[in-house]
């Protein structure tokens, strides 16, 4: 294992070395001549300061003065290139010229940029769908492993949700809310792949993201495109510098666990404990044990990264060697993670270009005791941690968590992913482009366990040695065709695709388990007779169901008339074999206009009107995101009976899991309507969006009743759910004086309903179940997973209370009154109710930066409004169980509290109330960077293109009510979304990087 | 030539499209289907073993040790004080909710066994296969099916009658009468189609037997009042001559004596952890805590069990483990966490039904739960000739378990000559207590006698709600109301 990373190590290495010998080989020098000019602006003719002017394919180069003058040595055989930030850059052969000036245009990027929309890409201008795009400089923001994490507060529309701080933790990420109760989690597409997750993904590979949120942008991928698509370009190569291009970015920082939760020390929980059972503690002073704070540390997060990119005659290339570091702010946690990509291109012919893109991506994970933070809530502080003789004290109910830590975190996840396709791409008949890819995707991983014989308590203790192997192999390919028309007749436009794909996912995985070890070290953890007995083996091959192939068939029209007028058709019929028979196949497809009304004759704009654009489109996308298993009914195997004196087991086998053999896709129709605008010499420009999403045929996980004998989710297409809201970005850009200036914010608002729930035996609601209770309930005319529960209204204050207002049979003085919905006259289970949603109403972002002279600090806020926090945490328990800080003002008799019940062992006041909602806005300082760019002159001396330090803060504050760790609390299940069950908190980062290109 | 070689692509592109027609064909990989199970003689045979498999879960365990007997005056929550305190310790006290995790887990168990049972009944009838073998493995799942509802019936009340293996998800309670038929017919069909305890061979022993299917029909008719034939049924296992009263009390339950001649019906267990390599959860929960067994102590004999037997009965030790004893020669220290007496007087005791003597959890696994004795028979078929009017029969019954009960030590237990037929079943319902303490029937004999509220009132039990368990209320939520709430939760 060690040897294997060793070697793949070396290897990148190798190739990065290789590399590096092959594009710094010296030019032949040649008779060159003194070339001078200068440089105006073509808009006004006003002469350039600060242009790079570059001689291609060398690293030689200058800078013009202020008065827009240069001077260069070049021979007649160069090329200069001209570059500056907000112009087109430019390229003129010396020859035999010695004087030459030059007129550079204004960069008018913002209508020319080309955006990608899958299988093409289309002008801005162009644009009829609602796609956001963002740039790989503000990808670099967050400290990260997944690149995604860098967009959260950043794309209106996207909610970007970090549930689990653990290092390697997926984020929870939702486009427009939530129109599944099953998986939203959106497509991704990586140079053409199609996956489910970008974790393997080194960030600084990648050169843009593209959100497609509308149901135009999405259309064309069909069956997959419901809960958006997440479209990522990696870097090609860089040809604005001629040569080749080195880059180098490091960062190192630490993570800080950013707050504790307050419970009760000693003292006020053994008055608490007291109360239930009188004489339980005796004299227990002080603050006792704090568990939490035992369990988080301070950890270092770092990230390296090489690169190499540039292009020659025939082809674009780019390579870099990546390392991502970061352990958790609980011990025995870290993921380490190396990248290494290769991505190129060859011009083969005039008319046939060949490539491919390729990453190789390694990880090692140590995973921790992911509870750690719910036990150290749980957990009695009047217990010391250990005893006189150093050994771990037994926790009540809830175990020692530092054994938990010291005996239960021999637990390693390692893997390698390889993902990459290659191409080829022909021009024929002067508009035509056919391109045929053939992308693959192979994952290996491997989890690794080992429980070691220990004993704490009866409910702490492991009696044999246990060691556990999971191995877990993807193979998957994609093998997509298509053939674009591309033309331009005077002031219109078409552009058309169409194409074929064919895609395979086979997923398999092997478990083994064995007990009683021989020899516990790690060099024996084989599953061999060498150290373990093979009778104690168990064992299991299982597919992961996610093992399907998919045919599908695509088509799009753009076309753009008298460059105002904007039309798009999308269509993809979609076959998978997830699904049978007469479902296997699904027709998709979408429709959209749009209108450029600063072109328009007719209309007058005002003058600072630079742009104006009305867009709008409707369609229908589907979702098959399903265990392929969902449609069989299968058999469980291994339930074996024990029969005879001398009790051998027997083979069994049954019914298991109900399939559903109807199971169709999810069909979300969804209407858009948006402006999109640029005012003011586009320094203030923006979108606005209207978003109407219509799922129907939702496949709903309904949990059949006991009585069936099944405790499996049958999965049946049985709901449909709104989300609407509106969308709008803004950008400003300003000058200052010396200051450059930005701001930019985005809002989302999402109104998420019920529609309808049907499909079964008149059932009209779904129901949410979390820590072994009722959570929420999902119906008509309430959003998707509703919180579910007693409405509190105050606190019995004498039996007279109790005799008079409703109460359950039981209730006692200092219990909490609940109130009688249905107005019966006692308190059932009738009387519960709608208590809030976990989906916010409005979800922002706010940036703001300024750049003075070398110096630049950038600001991003990010918050949520509208959502609340199920605590359930303070729900789940036996007395032994510590409390929130609040439990300590409990009701003493009449009079002394109208909010705080008396302190229980259990019973009523624990059911599901608005006592444990708590309201989850927040709103939070996500990123503060301050940077620094290295002068020009002393660039030139170090031979450097560009560099630059920053210092950087992440999560710096975090303002809410949350009693919690963090007000992120999001899980992929959206019928127990927003229920704070105490995971792994997500900390906040200081770094230090620096980023070199020469 | 260029069009030529457009066409040419796409003529390959539509071949492959054309050609793969199956590729969306894709089977589940590695697992069997319900519509292709069973299909011969050995899935058959799984079948009906995985019917089995449900009795060593520890949710089926649960509706015994936590609900019942510590819902009686004979046990405690037990365990050191705090652990399952919020789940189990309601118990004690009548105080639990219809939310309450054992209770939704008990019902989930029993039903799951149903289902078993009904892939059996429903689907084995079509397999082909040796015929006799068949009616045998069908009687297995019908006595287990009876089995399952009987605890439903007894704990829950009428409940949704499930017999297909396609069940009607919108099923809504059926009343106790109807619940009872089902039982009956399934227990009368399995006594036509099991063969005696003999018949079977070694290995096989564990299986339902036509022994034990009588026996279950004659509890089942005591809790129908049809004492008849309960008593009937009883006198048939008691002629059959397949079963006999171990000469020691405490060997009924001991390892070594495993499928001994007391034992009608018992699950095998092997002393491995988890339910598929053969555990038996039922002891997992119940061992000595702290030393020896490491166990987790629940379900304590209370002082007020300990001190109602007759002087030096020897059930009471065989029953009770005291510390300080020592038991096959292992000492017992209990548990630092627990007092070894608390201020009420109760001492740190722990079941020794359940005993085992391992030292590590996984050990204790290996017991098997003898879940219908001969004992149980007996007193069954004392109480139904009593109701019956036949004391001389009853007389005879009681007596052959107290003689085994004086093990030979005639100054105690006196032989019982009551012939009132009312005083009579008072004593046979102490002996009940005494006999087949910790067993899981003391609870379900209070309420059937009509003495609940007597003995149970102090604890917190009330009249007219306790009778039954509450329906647990997501199975209430889930089915939209239609199942009905017991009366007084």
């Amino acid at each position: 294992m060690i040897k294997g990373i060793v070697k793949y190590r070396f290897l990148s290495f190798y190739l990065v070395a290789l590399t590096l010998l092959q594009t710094t080989c010296p030019q032949q020098a040649v008779a060159q001549n003194t070339i001078t000019g200068t440089i105006t602006s073509e808009e006004n003719g006003e002469s350039l300061p600060g242009v790079t002017i570059l001689i291609k394919g060398t690293g030689n180069g200058t800078i013009s003065s202020v008065n827009g003058d240069f001077s260069i040595a070049a021979s007649p055989n160069d090329t200069l290139i001209f570059s500056s930030v907000g112009f087109v850059t430019q390229q003129v052969r010396v020859g035999n010229q010695t004087v030459i000036n030059v007129m550079l245009a204004t960069d008018l990027k913002v209508l020319e940029e080309v955006v990608v929309i899958g299988y093409g890409g289309v002008r801005k201008q162009d644009l009829t769908g609602s796609v956001a795009t963002v740039t790989a400089e503000q990808l670099q923001t967050v400290p990260a492993l997944n690149a995604i994490d860098a967009l959260q507060g950043q794309v209106a529309g996207l909610q970007i949700t970090n549930d689990s701080g653990a290092p390697g933790a997926a984020p929870v990420v939702r486009i427009r809310g939530v129109g599944t109760t099953g998986n939203t989690s959106p497509l991704y597409v990586v140079d053409g792949v199609l996956l489910n997750d970008i974790t393997w993904l080194n960030s600084f590979d990648i050169e843009s993201i593209n959100v497609l949120k509308d149901a135009s942008a999405t259309a064309i991928y069909g069956n997959r495109g419901a809960n958006g698509v997440i479209i990522i370009e990696t870097k090609g190569g860089d040809n604005r510098n001629g040569g080749a291009t080195i880059g180098f970015n490091s960062y190192y920082g630490v993570q800080i666990q950013q707050n504790t939760i307050d419970l009760l020390n000693a003292q006020e929980y053994a008055e608490v404990r007291n109360v239930i059972a009188p004489g339980t503690f005796n004299n227990i002073n002080g603050s006792g044990t704090d568990w939490q704070d035992l369990i988080f540390e301070s950890a270092l997060i770092q990230s390296h990264n090489v690169s190499i990119s540039g292009s020659g005659e025939q082809n674009d290339y780019y390579f870099s060697l990546g390392y991502f570091g970061q352990d958790g702010v609980i011990p025995e946690s870290r993921y380490q993670r190396v990248t290494l990509k290769v991505n190129e291109s060859y011009r083969v012919k005039k008319y046939l270009t060949a490539g491919t893109n390729l990453t190789i991506s390694a990880f090692w994970q140590d995973n921790t005791r992911t509870d750690a933070p719910f036990n150290a809530y749980r957990a009695n502080p009047v217990i010391e941690p250990f005893d006189a003789d150093g050994n771990f004290n037994p926790v009540e109910d809830v175990g020692n968590i530092l054994a938990d830590l010291a005996f239960t975190t021999d637990n390693q996840t390692s893997g390698v992913r390889t993902i990459g396709n290659v191409f080829l791409e022909g021009k024929f008949l002067s508009h035509f482009t056919a391109k045929s890819s053939l992308g693959v995707e192979s994952l290996r991983e491997i989890n690794e366990v080992f429980v070691p014989e220990f004993f704490v308590s009866q409910e702490q203790q492991n009696a044999a040695t246990n060691f556990f192997e999971n191995r877990f192999e993807r193979t998957a390919w994609v093998w997509e065709n298509t053939i674009n028309y591309d033309r331009e007749f005077g002031p219109h436009r078409l552009n058309a695709v169409a194409g074929y794909t064919m895609q395979q996912v086979r997923n398999e995985q092997l478990s083994l388990g064995a007990d009683s070890l021989f020899r516990s070290e790690r060099d024996f953890r084989y599953f061999d007779q060498t150290n373990i007995n093979s009778e104690q083996v168990t064992n299991g091959v299982r597919d992961f169901g996610d093992y399907f192939n998919q045919i599908s068939y695509l088509a799009r029209v753009n076309l753009s008339l008298f460059d105002r007028y904007l039309i798009t058709a999308t269509y993809r019929r979609d076959g998978s074999s997830k699904f049978l028979q007469d479902n296997q196949y699904g027709n998709f497809y979408a429709f959209a206009g749009g209108w450029n009304l600063t072109n328009e004759a007719f209309l007058t704009l005002p003058e600072w009107v630079s742009n104006l654009k009305l867009r709008g489109s409707w369609g229908i996308v589907g979702n098959d995101k399903i265990n392929y298993l969902g449609a069989y009914s299968v058999v469980d195997n291994n339930v074996n009976a024990v029969f005879g004196t001398d009790e051998q087991l027997n083979f069994g086998q049954t019914d298991g899991a109900l399939g559903n053999e109807n199971l169709q896709w999810e069909e979300v129709r969804q209407s858009n309507i948006g402006f999109e605008f640029g005012l003011f010499d586009y320094k203030l420009t923006g979108e606005i969006d209207y978003y109407l999403r219509k799922t129907t045929n939702t496949l709903i996980g309904l949990r059949p009743p006991a009585f069936s004998g099944n405790t499996a989710d049958v999965i049946v297409n049985a709901g449909e759910f709104e989300n609407k809201g509106i969308e709008l970005s803004l950008s400003w850009l300003e000058k200052l004086g010396p200051v450059d200036f930005s701001v930019g914010t985005n809002l989302t608002t999402i109104n998420n309903e019920t529609l309808q729930v049907s499909g079964v035996e008149n059932a009209n609601e779904i129901f949410g179940f979390a820590g072994g209770q009722t959570v929420s309930r999902t119906a008509e005319g309430l959003p998707i997973g509703a919180f579910f529960g007693y409405d509190v209204i105050g606190v019995y204050q004498t039996q007279e209370e109790v005799d008079n207002l409703p109460s359950f049979g039981n209730s006692q003085p200092g219990d909490l009154i609940y109130r009688d919905v249905n107005n019966d006259g006692v308190i059932s289970e009738e009387d519960r109710t709608f208590l809030g949603s976990s989906i916010p109403d409005l979800l922002y972002g706010l940036d703001i930066s300024a750049t003075y002279k070398n110096f630049s600090l950038a600001l991003i806020f990010q918050g949520q409004a509208g959502n609340k926090i199920f605590n359930i945490k303070e729900t789940i328990r036996p007395d032994p169980y510590n409390w929130e800080q609040r439990a300590i003002n409990y009701w003493r008799g009449p009079g002394t509290s109208n909010s705080q019940p008396r302190p229980t062992a259990g019973g009523n006041n624990y059911e599901p109330s608005s006592h444990y909602i708590q309201d989850g806005g927040f709103f939070r300082l996500r990123t503060v960077t301050l940077s620094y760019a290295i002068p020009q002159t002393l660039l030139e001396k170090l031979n450097l293109q560009t560099a630059g330090v920053f210092l950087r803060g992440n999560n710096v504050f975090t303002i809410t009510d949350f009693t919690g760790y963090s007000p992120e609390i999001a899980n992929g299940n959206p019928l127990i979304n927003g229920v704070s069950l105490g995971t792994f908190p997500v900390a906040s980062t200081y770094s230090l990087g620096l980023n070199l290109t020469f | 030539m260029k069009t030529i070689k457009i066409l040419f692509f796409c003529a390959v592109l539509m071949s492959y499209s054309t050609g793969c027609s199956d590729f969306l064909e894709v089977a589940p990989q590695n697992q069997l289907t319900q519509s292709s199970f069973p299909s011969n003689e050995a899935d058959a045979l799984a079948a009906t073993n995985a019917i089995y498999q449900v009795l060593r879960e520890a949710n089926y365990h649960r509706g015994f040790y936590p609900i019942d007997d510590i819902m009686s005056d004979d046990a405690l929550k037990g365990s050191s004080p705090g652990d399952q305190s919020g789940n189990l310790g309601p118990f004690d006290t009548f105080d639990f909710a219809p939310t309450n995790i054992f209770l939704s887990g008990w019902w989930g168990a029993l039903y799951l066994g149903v289902r078993r049972a009904n892939v059996v009944i429903n689907r084995v009838p079509d397999v082909e296969m040796d015929e006799a073998l068949k009616q045998r493995y069908l009687g297995e799942a019908r006595f287990l099916r009876a089995l399952y509802y009987s605890d439903l019936a007894r704990g829950y009340g009428g409940v949704p009658l499930i017999t297909s293996d396609q069940p009607d998800l919108s099923a809504i309670r059926s009343t106790l009468d109807e619940t009872y038929a089902l039982i009956e017919d399934d227990l009368l069909f399995a006594i036509d189609a099991l063969p005696e305890k003999s018949e079977f061979g070694s290995s096989n022993l564990g299986r339902a037997t036509k022994g034990a299917a009588k026996a279950l029909l004659s509890r089942v008719y005591l809790y129908m009042n049809q004492f008849d034939k309960a008593a009937a049924l009883a006198d048939e296992v008691v002629a059959s001559g397949q079963y006999n009263l171990e000469p020691v009390y405490f060997d009924a339950f001991r390892t070594g004596f495993e499928h001994g001649d007391e034992s009608v019906f018992e699950i095998g267990g092997i002393g491995i952890e988890g339910t598929s390599g053969g555990g038996n959860e039922y002891v997992a929960s119940q061992g000595v805590r702290g030393t020896p067994n490491q166990g987790f102590g629940f379900n304590r004999p209370s002082i007020d069990l300990i001190n109602s037997f007759e002087d030096d009965d020897p059930r009471m030790q065989a029953t009770v483990i005291f510390l300080g004893e020592t038991i096959d020669g292992i000492l017992i220290l209990g548990d630092t966490g627990t007092p070894d007496i608390t201020s009420d007087g109760q001492p740190e005791t722990y079941n020794q039904k359940t005993w085992t003597g391992s030292v590590i959890p996984a050990g204790s696994r290996a017991h098997n739960r003898r879940l219908i004795r001969y004992a149980e028979v007996l007193l069954n078929g004392a109480e139904a000739h009593a109701e019956e009017g036949n004391i001389p029969q009853a007389l005879a019954y009681l007596e052959m378990v107290r003689e085994r009960a004086r093990e030979g030590n005639t100054s105690i237990l006196p032989q019982i000559t009551e012939t009132n037929p009312a005083a009579l079943l008072d004593l046979i319902f102490l002996e009940r207590r005494h006999e087949l303490a910790m067993e899981g029937f003391r609870f379900w004999d209070l309420v059937r006698s009509g003495r609940a509220s007597d003995v149970l009132g102090p604890l917190g039990f009330k009249s007219n709600k306790n009778e039954l368990l509450p329906i647990p209320l997501s199975e209430i939520d889930i089915s939209q109301g239609r199942l009905k709430q017991n009366d007084g939760w």
